[in-house]
């Protein structure tokens, strides 16, 4: 191949100077150094190991966007001056006499501007190759880059010879070559926001905000030319897979031709290159003596004017292909739903009356449910359910879809819970077509965002008018709740309760009367039952409809025996003093006939009894619990208006706690709490092994090898020998061999296939042979921004998880599939697909899951406390051994260790970390305990998630202050890990909240003073206000449970943790009580001294300073301590001892 | 070689080539004069290819020189009036360089540039830097790149321009040479003399058209026609005045007392007869001649009034 003369002796005379080997040396140690230092900062900063891999994919597009200005900025300057140059050097008269030809000098000179930038950009591979030993580029991406670069430095290329062709001298040329890319990218970029503006303005003005919004989607033509944009949109399709154009276009209010949306990095480079043709012709012609228009001299300037007005017309002409206009798309304009919630979508024969949440209304942050009765009038049809949201604020969405099947005249009815999302968030509903393909559709604007402390209440009634009472003594009563809480009551239908337990999150009580719960199936049961286990409180009424009620519920909810029907006469428990006191004004205290059933179920306590009769009576269950009256809760409407807010106010007092934190009613502030357990599960999600991390100064030493050879040494190798000119060759053979080796070095390290971190739990049952629930969030995180999918069994219960949060957005989206959104939850007859799509490389996407282990089995815990010390047995009966497993009762931890299946350990012979029960101790008592913090970065990773999720368990569970933790074995055979072929990071928790038993001197403990007021339950005491630092005298008073008697408080100098108390010299004391703690003597009315701090105390004779009703009232006096430190404040660790009137049974 | 006929240019309105005629033959040194302006380098150009022309045709070595580009381009070298050279080249690279526009490339050229520059007396500084040479050695370096393709037509566009002496020297000696090799070669210059004594023919240029063309000796004859017969009588000065204007070669007289110039367009033979006729009539003539001119003078003559010579 005959090469160009000119570009010959170019690349000969740029060899030449040393200047060419140290451009080489200088320009890669910079980018060394960028790309060193920023995957330092990704491994070396990695607080708590959240390794950011996408990190590793921003210093690719970091140093491509630098090597990519550099070229806009060299080539310009390198072409402006080649033909000018050689004319202002009156070497060009000389060339054009030569045989050459006017197109071979413009080749040859653009070649060799150009060359140097490229051969820098080559000789770059290596560095950037870096991104290989992480992974989320690929190859084909790289090479992308490269093609890139080629083509905007033979575009640009050309714009500067044109202009170094049509200027006699270099720096004009210069200007002149800046200018022409400057319109180019400019003018481009300008034309879009224009037309943009343009249209809206039209819109606003001539067409008065009526009809749609001018489609000027064409004028994105214009961007194919510029290539600041193709790079723009290369970056965004590599890296977040984004699809950026149909945003763009839907700004502009249509739609591209989706071969040039789909093909843009093609069209625009050829497009380009069709340019570059253009400009070396007019290069030429400017060149070519003979054909180049001779100018009078005095009209040069306007002349030279008037070209650059006829370039610049060219262009914009260019830029305007004309497009074909589509479907126009103005911005959302959304639905409510009916006052029932309800809204009804349909096409053709086919219609769908999607319901969400209850009317319409659902807590913040809570799962909404969705469901849909599909009607089909037609023939026989297959499709989805589809509902549509935002996920990010870059307007990314997301799907969840039902598959169904619809015989003709069939009505189908399809469900699924959503994820808390934005309250002020559209969502879209569709129906698809069996090919995912959108039939109709609509933008809901459902605004869920009632507050938290509303109480949900559903009833299931036959005579749901009979209920009434309950809504009206909500809106009546708000005194034990405080002034701003209410409550709504919803009634429900059959359908209403959903076989996803999730689907009834929104509510907090769940009323069944008068109800034949036999005509629900198992899977509603089996919700309900999940559904109280997460917290929820089961309300049953019975009265002659016992059988009806409870028998759906007998067995594994309930046990116990049904008597009778009796009638009675009843005041319900209460004085006409207390009627008055609860509701603030005077009642008459009249006895209602009423039938009762006598039901005894085993394991219940009594929550209302009106002294002869028990009325109503309460079974923990989990986090939540059941209610059972003995009445039929559809009273008469005298009994109902004298006696209905006793029931209501037994309602609102026996709602769980875990309901009562969610709803901000708890003592611990609920929304910090969740925050918290968010924020530790999130670490624990992100958390990824640095031992698998790619060896930095092995790269290093690699690279600065590379870049001294490849500069200095090479280039001096080779002009000994004389042959300079090699270089050109050696440098990217060399280029592409270290790329090429670090490519393969990089294997080793290199993230090829999506991954999963999980953290999954077991809350353990109370006995059950049964397979365990667990409930797993998990994040699954490609390489890469390409496509793929997650195949789960039919019965995993999926769905996104709120981890990241969900964003509003007023922009309508496209009828797209299903895999064409970020991504999208399938759930069909035979499997669950996840459809992974528009996602950035590294970017994980937080789930929720919940199914059965194979797991069967619990923990049982003989274990008792006696006289301060702690003995008995922690027994593992389930299927699979455990690990590291720890104990904590009322602030100390102990350490277990391993528990084989079916292997018992003595807790009297395991290791004790006694501490102070806040958290930051935790933190510190647990390190000691395992042997590592979570905040170590040199901890295993294993145990780091381990921490992580006991700090998230404990967060979660205050309240508990005895319970069990421990890990199944990664090794073990669990449900989640079976569900994907991809890698799986994660541990399987498994916890236990147990109690233990505490006697003293005989007497049963039923708590310290502390725990009383620690967990606020006006029921206990009104101790809520002890902490306040501003008040050094307080009274508070201390309430116990009917069938206990205080017989003895102990007082033994402990700080909170257990530990020995001493005063510190400086006045300061540490967790500990200050003071005095006084009683009233009834007699004298006077207050005695009951303790003072730092003094051990047991008192016997308590019984005398008891009120009536048996509580006790202590009035603090706190030292006049001048710090305000909270810890000073804190009561005094003193165990309350009594007596139960009847054996209670505990659990 | 060279065929120019009716060659018309012109910038704007100013005419530049008007209707120029021209023919030189194989083998000829011509040597193209005329003042700043008079369009040479307007003609070199458009014979070199460099220039479009507006009217007229050009045909070198039988070639249309303005319209088989690519062909006259072989069959000449062109050196410009003024003229630049790359830096970080050596004198040999450079040569290459043109070689290699030219398909010549590696040893052949290599052996082929050290010849050329024997030629131009440049072998002892082919490995020097050609921004180093100086303006001599640079004129003679473009002259042996302009031979790289051994045209048969050497156009030098005042190749002598800012030449000491010696350097001139040297140059007419190298372009002699080449004249004996067989070369044609065209060369301008202001400047007559340097031309005159090497040309075999020599043209002179002036606003735009040929004014005249032919050998040294016949320029010179040319001119000397031109000059007037400076006659000075001591006696009988009327009848002598009377004898003059009888003559029909006579185109005018002045005189100034007994001195009297005639212009006078008659051959040798005629000049004897006039001056035979004046003896004849008993003129006294002490001085009759007629001024041997130099180029200078018909240059500075014909670019002054241009009219005597039609």
């Amino acid at each position: 191949m005959k090469i160009n003369p000119v570009y010959g002796k170019e690349v000969k005379l740029r060899v030449r100077s040393l200047k060419f080997a140290l451009t080489i040396l200088f320009f890669n140690l910079g980018l060394v150094a960028i790309a060193l230092f920023g995957f330092e900062m990704i491994f070396n900063l990695n607080m708590n190991n959240r390794i950011d891999y996408s990190g590793a994919v921003m210093v690719y597009f970091v140093i491509i966007c630098l090597e990519a200005a550099m070229v806009a900025f060299l080539v310009p300057v390198f072409t402006a001056g080649s033909i000018a140059g050689e004319r202002e050097k009156q070497t060009l008269e000389i060339l054009l006499t030569t045989v050459l030809k006017p197109r071979q000098i413009v080749i040859g000179k653009l070649m060799s501007s150009i060359s140097m930038v490229i051969l820098l950009v080559f000789s770059s591979l290596p560095v950037v190759s870096i991104v290989f030993t992480i992974g989320g580029i690929s190859m084909a991406d790289l090479m992308q880059f490269v093609v890139f670069i080629i083509v905007m430095s033979l575009f640009i290329g050309s714009m500067g010879v044109c202009a170094s062709s049509m200027v006699k001298k270099a720096i004009p040329a210069t200007v002149l070559s800046f200018a022409m890319v400057g319109i180019v990218c400019g003018v481009t970029a300008i034309a879009v926001f224009v037309a943009n503006e343009g249209a809206n303005i039209y819109y606003y003005t001539v067409q008065n905000s009526t009809g749609d919004v001018p489609d000027v989607s064409w004028v994105m033509y214009a961007l194919l030319i510029n290539p600041a944009f193709t790079i723009f949109n290369m970056v965004s399709r590599q890296y977040m897979s984004d699809d950026l154009l149909y945003y763009m276009a839907n700004a502009l209010n249509g739609e591209i031709l989706p071969f040039i949306k789909d093909y843009w990095f093609i069209c625009s480079i050829v497009s380009q290159l069709v340019l570059t043709l253009l400009f070396l012709k007019l290069a030429t012609v400017f060149l070519d003596p003979l054909r180049r228009k001779e100018k009078a001299r005095k009209n040069k300037g306007r002349k030279s004017k008037k070209v650059a007005a006829a370039m610049l017309v060219l262009l914009i002409i260019a830029g305007m292909v004309p497009a074909v206009p589509k479907t126009v798309y103005a911005s959302v304009k959304a639905k409510a739903l009916d006052p029932e919630g309800r809204i009804t979508i349909r096409k053709d024969d086919i219609s769908a009356t999607v319901r969400l949440g209850y009317k319409g209304r659902t807590k913040y942050d809570r799962n909404i449910r969705a469901d849909a009765v599909i009607e089909n009038k037609g023939s026989d049809f297959t499709g989805k359910f589809r509902i549509e949201y935002t996920r990010t604020e870059a307007e990314g969405s997301v799907a969840i879809q039902r598959n169904f099947a619809a015989a003709a005249g069939e009505s189908k009815n399809v469900q699924f819970a959503l994820p808390g999302i934005d309250p002020e968030a559209n969502i879209r509903i569709a129906i698809c077509d069996e090919n995912n393909k959108i039939i109709s559709s609509e933008y809901i604007s459902a605004n869920f965002n009632d507050d938290q402390s509303l109480l949900y209440i559903g009833t299931l009634s036959d005579s749901q008018d009979s209920l009434k009472y309950i809504s009206s003594g909500l809106a009546a009563d708000k005194n034990s709740f405080g002034a701003s809480d209410e409550g709504i009551v919803f009634e429900l239908e059959s359908n209403d309760i959903t076989e996803d337990a999730r689907m009834l999150d929104s509510l907090d009580v769940i009323i069944i009367d008068n109800f034949d719960t036999g005509k629900l199936s198992k899977g509603q049961i089996n919700a309900i039952k999940k559904w109280i286990g997460n917290g929820g409180t089961l309300f049953l009424g019975s009265g002659a409809n016992a059988s009806k009620v409870l028998d759906a519920f007998s067995g594994t909810l309930l046990k116990g025996t049904i008597g009778s029907v009796k009638s009675i006469n009843t005041n319900f428990g209460v004085t006409r003093a207390e009627l008055t006191k609860l509701f603030g004004e005077n009642r008459a205290n009249k006895r209602m006939p009423l039938d009762i059933t006598q039901i005894n179920i085993r394991g219940s306590k009594q929550v209302l009894s009106d002294g002869n009769n028990n009325l109503i009576s309460l079974l923990d269950y989990e986090n939540g619990n059941v209610m059972t009256a003995e009445f039929s809760l559809a009273l008469d409407a005298g009994t109902a208006g004298l006696y209905g807010p006793v029931i209501v106010d037994v309602i609102k007092k026996n709602i769980s706690e875990k309901r009562k934190m969610d709803m901000g009613l708890s003592s611990i502030n609920s929304w910090q709490s969740y925050s918290n357990v968010y924020m530790y599960e999130n670490d624990v999600l992100n958390l990824n092994s640095t031992d698998s991390l790619p060896n930095l100064k092995l790269y290093a030493v690699l690279l600065l090898v590379y870049v001294f050879l490849a500069g200095p040494v090479i280039y001096v190798i080779m002009k000994k020998k004389d042959k300079r000119n090699l270089l050109w060759g050696i440098v990217p053979v060399l280029s592409v061999v270290f790329s090429v080796t670090i490519y393969l070095i990089g294997t080793s390290t290199r993230i090829q296939k999506p991954f999963i971190n999980y953290v999954s739990t077991v809350e353990l049952p109370e006995k059950g042979n049964g397979r365990h629930n667990i409930n797993t969030s998990f994040t699954i995180t490609n390489s890469s921004s390409k496509s793929y999918e997650a195949v789960l069994p039919e019965d995993s219960d999926v769905m996104p998880s709120t981890l990241n949060g969900y964003y509003y957005s007023s922009y309508s989206s496209p009828n797209r599939e299903i895999d064409e959104y970020d991504y999208g939850i399938e759930y069909s007859a035979d499997s669950t697909k996840l459809h992974m799509n528009n996602l950035s490389a590294f970017e994980s996407v937080p789930f929720k899951m919940n199914n059965k282990s194979k797991n069967t089995g619990t923990v049982q815990t003989d274990l008792q406390m006696s006289d301060n010390k702690m003995s008995g047995f922690i027994t593992n009966n389930m299927s699979c051994d455990l690990e590291t497993c720890l104990f904590y009762c009322k602030g100390t931890l102990y350490y277990i260790g391993d528990i084989p299946a079916g292997k018992s350990v003595d807790i009297l012979k395991q290791k004790s970390f006694r501490e102070m029960k806040y958290s930051y101790d935790f933190d510190y008592q647990l390190s000691s305990a395992l042997g590592g913090s979570y905040y170590d970065g040199t901890a295993d990773i294993s145990l780091r998630r381990k921490i992580g999720m006991i700090n998230a368990f404990v967060t979660d569970s205050r309240y508990a202050d005895t319970w069990f933790y421990g890990f199944i074995p990664n090794n073990t055979e669990t449900a989640f890990t079976d569900n994907f072929t991809f890698d799986e990071y994660g541990e399987t928790g498994v916890y236990k909240i147990v109690q233990v038993p505490e006697r003293i001197n005989g007497y049963d403990v039923i708590g310290s003073l502390e725990d009383y007021a620690e967990e606020y339950d006006i029921n206990r005491t009104n101790g809520f206000y002890v902490y306040d630092q501003t008040t050094r005298g307080i009274e508070v008073t201390y309430r116990f449970p009917e069938d206990f008697t205080l017989k003895k408080v102990i007082y033994n100098r402990e700080t909170a943790g257990g530990n020995e108390f001493t005063l510190k010299t400086n006045g300061y004391s540490e967790d500990a009580f200050l003071g005095v703690a006084k009683v009233k003597d009834k007699n004298t009315g006077k207050y005695v001294k009951l303790l003072e701090s730092a003094k051990k105390a047991e008192i016997d004779n308590i019984e005398q300073y008891l009120e009536d009703d048996g509580s006790l009232k202590i009035y603090y006096e706190l030292d006049n301590v001048q710090n305000t430190d909270v810890d000073s404040y804190t009561l005094p660790r003193v165990k309350l001892a009594g007596t139960y009137k009847k054996t209670r049974s505990r659990s | 070689m060279v065929k120019i006929e009716n060659l018309y240019k012109h910038y704007g309105k100013f005419v530049a080539l008007n209707h120029l005629n021209l023919s030189i033959e194989k083998g000829e040194l011509f040597g193209f004069v005329g003042p700043n302006g008079a369009g040479k380098t307007t003609t070199m150009r458009i014979i070199s290819g460099l220039l479009k022309a507006d009217g007229g045709s050009v045909h070198v070595a039988g070639v249309d020189a303005l319209k088989d580009n690519q062909s006259l381009k072989r069959k000449i070298g062109y050196m410009p009036d003024f003229f630049g050279v790359y830096d970080n080249l050596k004198a040999i690279e450079y040569m290459e360089f043109y070689a290699s526009i030219y398909g010549i490339t590696g040893d052949k050229a290599k052996s082929m540039c050290l010849e050329l520059m024997d030629l131009v007396n440049l072998s002892d500084k082919a490995d020097f830097y050609v921004d180093g040479l100086s303006r001599g050695m640079k004129q003679r370096l473009c002259l042996a790149r302009s031979l790289v393709h051994n045209p048969e037509l050497l156009i030098l566009d005042e190749p002598a321009s800012g030449l000491d002496p010696r350097a001139r020297f040297e140059m007419k000696g190298i372009l002699k040479n080449l004249h004996d090799m067989g070369k044609t070669i065209i060369i301008s210059s202001h400047i007559l003399s340097e031309l005159a004594e090497m040309c075999t023919t020599i043209g002179i240029i002036d606003k735009g058209s040929m004014v005249s063309k032919g050998t040294v000796d016949e320029i010179m004859q040319k001119l000397n026609t031109s000059n007037p017969l400076k006659i000075h009588v001591i006696s009988n000065a009327e009848a002598a005045v009377r004898i003059i204007k009888e003559n029909p070669q006579v185109e005018n007289l002045s005189i100034d007392g007994a001195d009297i110039t005639v212009s006078f367009n008659g051959n040798e033979k005629e000049e004897a007869g006039l001056l035979a006729n004046l003896v004849n009539n008993d003129v006294l003539v002490s001085s009759y001649v007629r001024e041997t001119g130099n180029l200078e003078e018909v240059f500075m003559m014909v670019t002054a009034k241009k009219e005597v010579l039609d």
